[in-house]
């Protein structure tokens, strides 16, 4: 126990800085109480009349708890499971050992690995504790969920007659994450990363067993769906107070349209198997800009944005968030053109 | 938080998602096909936080345990940290009172489903078939075969823009989150009140623009299990 404590060490940490407690307490006080509001409305309101907006917000805030918890669940368990029986040396042969080479590669097993966008955060986070380079574990992770196997016969399916839509999806999603992992190697900051990275040397190196695996995983899944929760919270007011149906009336203005939906990606937080069928459903936004709306959602929305918070720290979430936006913007717009 | 509020909160949540599949509630939120999953999910649950209760077998981890558990001041190591975890309460009060479905309050939030090209190609089989919204709506679309058939429709009413009412149900893909309406215009047959669940019995009347059905017959039902399609 006493090597995760130094693990986790947040609160004595040296290199948690100022705008990480300010930003974490922030998040939390703001979503908290915004979730009071809506649980104590719900509550009250039912009672005098049907408060229709709180009900649905509700509604859709269950769902996205219930459908994320059964995959942050698996997430946890598989970086529970690497933290209890795979040494960082094991992982290391997994990979190449230069960073550069290391991104594209795990790019590729992303690929491979059918996941939800929220397993593939404690995951990536497990990476690296486990040495490998933050920029190959970040691709691994905006990866994974955006291009496997299921969130591409979903597209296939949403897109009948136009596999093309299959390909552009596939080519800018993995450029995405691709090309975010590269210049986190060149430019990133690995130390807002830092405590991770020193968590993981103090580790040993040495897999502990089942009891460890139980408890990594159960800290895990408390501190990341804690953020979830809150994520869904925000995500499922923000989904009611911004209606689908009133969306159209941008949709002809062909760069602002596409800015738009990627936005609207980021708001409404649905998971990357179901997205396709949405970006399907809007028929008056251009091919490219529904482009947008599908790389933009599995590597970047509100439930991501706090899970991140919670898992490597806000000033890490504040930095990479944007990176991610507009590098998945510019991909869907470039192979838009090329290929749409 | 400490650990053993971690410990309950881990239960507690395997335990809410037990409570939704035995009722059948969960099916308010994701689709069947989850079932299993959430099956998983909920023994993974308890079990982790069962696990954690055994204490562990090496003596010096006791004693920390101990140590722990009696000194209500100290800081409990950073690895409960986290006070983020304290917001999986609230999912875990939601399923005591569990919000209900989508229904015709949330169709001016959803968009439209598009009905697809290429499915629902097969001719109707005969009799009086029971047909999903989303197959009555592409067949109509695309002048499917439908001509001449009685078919039953069930879903809730709401209002139309143009007068009179539809016949509703929302589709989910993945979770209610991403929640699309499908409609159908009901005509012949007075509006059974918004949000009322009906079956209705009727006939396509060629109209391809605008999805709808002449009623011979509607009668009020109870609000299927799984309100989705």
């Amino acid at each position: 126990v006493e090597t995760s404590t130094v693990l986790h060490g947040r609160r004595t940490s040296p290199g948690r800085s100022l705008i990480d407690v300010v930003l974490d307490k922030l998040l939390i006080v703001l979503s908290g109480s915004i979730l009071l509001a809506l649980i104590g409305g719900y509550a009250v309101l039912t009672g005098f009349f049907e408060s229709f907006q709180v009900q649905t917000a509700s509604t859709v805030f269950v769902a996205i708890v219930v459908q994320a918890l059964p995959f942050l669940t698996l997430g946890t368990a598989v970086s529970g499971a690497i933290s209890a029986f795979v040494s960082p040396a094991m992982l290391g042969r997994l990979l190449p050992a230069h960073p550069g080479l290391a991104v594209p590669a795990a790019g590729a097993l992303g690929m491979v690995l059918p996941g939800c966008e929220c397993a593939s955060v404690p995951v990536a986070r497990r990476l690296i504790v486990h040495g490998v380079a933050p920029g190959a574990a970040l691709t691994f992770m905006l990866a994974a969920p955006a291009i496997n196997p299921v969130v591409l016969v979903a597209t296939a399916i949403a897109f009948p007659g136009r596999p093309v839509m299959v390909l552009a999806r596939l080519v800018a999603s993995m450029l995405t994450a691709v090309i975010v992992g590269w210049i986190w190697v060149r430019r990133g900051d690995d130390r807002v990363l830092a405590r991770l990275a020193g968590g993981g040397s103090q580790h040993g190196g040495h897999p502990r067993g089942w009891r460890q695996f139980v408890e990594e995983m159960r800290a895990d899944l408390m501190q990341s769906g804690g953020f979830l929760v809150i994520g869904a919270g925000m995500a499922s007011i923000l989904n009611v107070a911004i209606p689908q149906s009133r969306l159209s009336f941008i949709a002809g203005v062909p760069v602002v349209s596409a800015l738009f939906l990627a936005s609207v990606a980021v708001i409404i937080a649905v998971c990357s198997e179901a997205d396709a069928f949405i970006a399907s459903s809007l028929t008056q936004f251009s091919l490219t800009a529904r482009l947008a709306f599908m790389v933009v959602g599995p590597a970047i929305d509100l439930k991501l944005f706090a899970l991140q918070t919670g898992t490597f720290g806000g000033r890490f979430s504040t930095r990479f968030a944007p990176l991610t936006f507009l590098v998945a913007v510019i991909a869907a717009g470039v192979t838009g053109a090329v290929l749409l | 938080v400490r650990r053993n509020t971690q410990v309950a909160v881990t239960i507690g949540l395997g335990l809410a998602v037990g409570s939704l599949l035995h009722s059948g509630v969960y099916l308010r939120y994701v689709r069947p096909q989850m079932h299993p999953v959430l099956v998983a999910t909920s023994v993974a649950l308890v079990a982790v936080g069962v696990i954690s209760l055994v204490p562990a077998p090496c003596a010096r981890r006791q004693a920390r345990a101990a140590q722990h558990d009696h000194s209500p001041g100290h800081r409990d190591g950073d690895r409960h940290r986290s006070r983020a975890a304290w917001f999986l309460v609230v999912p875990i009060l939601a399923t005591l009172v569990p919000p209900p479905a989508l229904g015709a309050s949330s169709i001016g939030r959803v968009a439209a489903l598009t009905p697809s090209s290429t499915a629902y190609a097969a001719p109707l089989s005969p009799g009086t078939p029971a047909l999903t919204l989303s197959e009555f709506a592409t067949r109509a679309t695309y002048g499917r075969s439908l001509a001449g058939h009685d078919v039953i429709l069930e879903g809730f009413s709401s209002r139309s823009a143009s007068g009179g009412w539809n016949l509703t149900r929302m589709v989910i893909r993945c979770c209610a989150a991403d929640a699309l309406a499908i409609q159908v215009h009901i005509d012949n047959a007075p509006d059974p009140g918004v949000n009322a669940w009906a079956r209705v019995t009727g006939r396509w009347d060629g109209d391809r623009n605008l999805a709808s059905l002449a009623a011979t017959h509607v009668d009020l039902i109870q609000q299927p299990s799984n309100p989705y399609e």
